[in-house]
């Protein structure tokens, strides 16, 4: 995928616009908290503990419960 | 100011409330009002609308990316292919996950100012007309009239003016 990135698609994660670059963050964000929501809940599906989806994450463990705790408990 | 007004206007504020949960968003807007009145048949925005072509359909072709939505243009921007990432996910988690794993609309769904533009807006038209009721007709004209407003802006790149939203409305009201 890298290698059909165009220099002018580079540009924008550094992008000199902070509106573009801002942008990308938020996406890049909303993206990475879906994924994280869903392999949450299938490790706590797996039985993983609160202790270990922590460590993975690499975040406190009551970090971990206070976002999912309701949710996949 | 709500008690005059009409069902099928007090129909639309709800309606919104609606259309911006099912999208996702976390404020009502001139745009979820306007999505509201053309999903209602039998109200005279929707007449008037579909007097001018233009129905529920055809506006959320043109209407905004939904807040709950992943931005894949932005994405794009960084190298990701949210299409392929998509079809990663859902080969793990089944169909829909991606979309399943946004967060929550809460409960409330506030009025954005915007959206109170509108309603300020649709008391000043309907006290021009000299009209007692507020129908959605009013209410239709007043975001025709704020153009820079997301359901305003919506309207015109539908093709759809201030001065003819208000012609068909009267049209429709005189029928």
């Amino acid at each position: 995928m890298l290698t059909s990135m165009s220099s002018e698609l580079l540009t924008t994660a550094a992008s000199a616009a902070p509106g573009d670059g801002l942008r990308a963050v938020r996406a890049l964000h909303e993206l990475a908290d879906r994924l994280e929501a869903l392999h949450v809940e299938r490790a706590r599906g797996l039985g993983w503990s609160w202790q270990q989806v922590a460590d993975a994450l690499g975040v406190s463990r009551q970090a971990v419960h206070k976002k999912y705790g309701k949710r996949f408990d | 100011m709500f008690e005059r007004f009409a069902k099928d206007a007090r129909d639309a504020v709800t309606g919104a409330q609606a259309v911006a949960r099912t999208r996702g968003d976390v404020r009502i807007t001139s745009e979820h009002l306007l999505l509201a009145l053309a999903d209602a048949p039998s109200s005279v925005a929707a007449h008037a609308l579909g007097t001018l072509g233009v129905d529920g359909t055809a506006l959320r072709a043109q209407a905004g990316r939904p807040d709950g939505a992943l931005d894949a243009d932005a994405l794009a921007a960084v190298g990701i292919d949210l299409q392929a990432v998509r079809t990663q996910v859902e080969g793990t988690f089944g169909r829909g996950a991606l979309d399943r794993a946004a967060p929550a609309t809460g409960k409330h769904i506030p009025f954005s100012t915007d959206a109170k533009k509108v309603l300020e807006q649709t008391l000043r038209v309907a006290v021009a007309e000299k009209s007692r009721r507020i129908d959605s007709g009013h209410l239709l004209v007043a975001i025709s009239q704020l153009d820079r407003s997301p359901g305003g802006s919506l309207l015109t790149r539908a093709g759809v003016a201030a001065d003819a939203a208000r012609s068909a409305v009267e049209r429709c009201r005189a029928a």
